[in-house]
């Protein structure tokens, strides 16, 4: 569990340094740890809300930015499916892409060594879960703290890109990912006029649409016309 | 935005954020599963981050010129990719950015 904590940890204190300083109440920077308990999603709404977004830009954009966590309910449920189904929403409280990481990727294990499923396992997801859950609460207790203390030379909003800089370097993985990178910061810099932070969100869309776009097409040139015989995606 | 409305954003987004991840682990068998959603899905942070990242270094908050009242952050953020990439580590990409973009302040 700790090198969990290890990632979980900092990025909980600089949440809770940052929020307010973004305009967030304490009580309410707390709230959204315990509420929402989604790391990246908190980042991206204290960053909109200091921003001056409107609430349901927030609201969207949080929304799309968690959308990723179906495909680890999809993808964790196969492992989870001898447990009724209140026992099921109760776990699924705790899904963030840590826990969902680590548990995944041990249960594949298990199965790889022919060790039989279901028994105790949720056991395991669980344990990583509350551990992760407690480290965020107190993280961003701890960070709420600390930032009240900082001076305002210190510039601490500015933090927030950077930490958004953190999280983007490992997920940029392939040049079509860099491509949509670069689409959405471009757009978003061209349409930064725009009332109501609409031009951000048609940079996202962009983004999403450039990236997944020129992914199609890679993925044709790839295959090749006479491709059909070559694994790949086998659509029912 | 006023505290009622903050209070109210961060119900919704609680409540969203758990029917997300709640929804899918219930209903896993009965959702469409298809790569390409899957693949759609990899780029949201991806753009998101971005957008918001580009946005954030050029703003100017109303003062002087755009390119030399950014120019600070731009370079603290060039130091800050590179520290990521190559240390993989938040803490040190977080500090050398503010570190470089501080000394630059000045």
């Amino acid at each position: 569990m700790l090198p969990l904590l290890a990632g979980d940890i900092p990025f909980g204190l600089l949440y809770g340094a940052l929020a307010p300083a973004a305009g967030v109440p304490a009580s309410i920077t707390m709230a959204m740890s315990t509420l929402v308990f989604a790391g990246s999603a908190q980042f991206i709404a204290i960053q909109l809300i200091g921003g001056g977004a409107p609430a349901l830009v927030v609201f969207l954009t949080a929304l799309v930015v968690n959308l990723r966590h179906s495909l680890y309910g999809i993808s964790i449920s196969p492992f989870l499916k001898h447990l009724p189904s209140k026992a099921k929403g109760f776990l699924a409280y705790f899904l963030t892409d840590e826990a969902y990481a680590v548990s995944i990727v041990r249960f594949r294990q298990e199965d790889l060594r022919g060790q039989a499923a279901g028994g105790p396992r949720h056991w395991f997801y669980l344990g990583a879960g509350a551990t992760l859950w407690l480290g965020w609460q107190l993280s961003t207790a701890a960070g709420i703290a600390f930032g009240s203390q900082a001076p305002a030379s210190w510039h601490l909003d500015f933090a927030i890109p950077l930490t958004f800089i953190a999280l983007l370097v490992p997920v940029i993985k392939n040049r079509v990912e860099i491509l949509a990178a670069i689409t959405a910061g471009a757009v978003a810099i061209l349409l930064a006029n725009i009332p109501l932070k609409l031009g951000l969100v048609a940079a996202m869309l962009s983004g999403i649409l450039v990236g997944s776009l020129a992914e199609i097409l890679l993925s044709h040139r790839k295959a090749g016309p006479a491709g059909l015989g070559e694994k790949g995606e086998t659509e029912p | 935005m006023n505290a009622g409305s903050l209070w109210i954003l961060v119900a919704a987004m609680g409540l969203t954020t758990y029917g997300i991840r709640a929804g899918s682990v219930l209903l896993a068998d009965r959702l469409p599963k298809s790569a390409w959603i899957e693949k759609s899905l990899r780029f949201i942070p991806i753009s998101v981050l971005s957008a918001l990242i580009a946005l954030e270094l050029s703003s100017t908050n109303g003062s002087g010129s755009s390119i030399t009242a950014s120019l600070p952050r731009w370079v603290a953020a060039a130091t800050a990719l590179l520290v990521g990439r190559l240390t993989r580590s938040l803490w040190l990409t977080v500090i050398v950015g503010m570190l470089v973009f501080l000394l630059l302040q000045r």
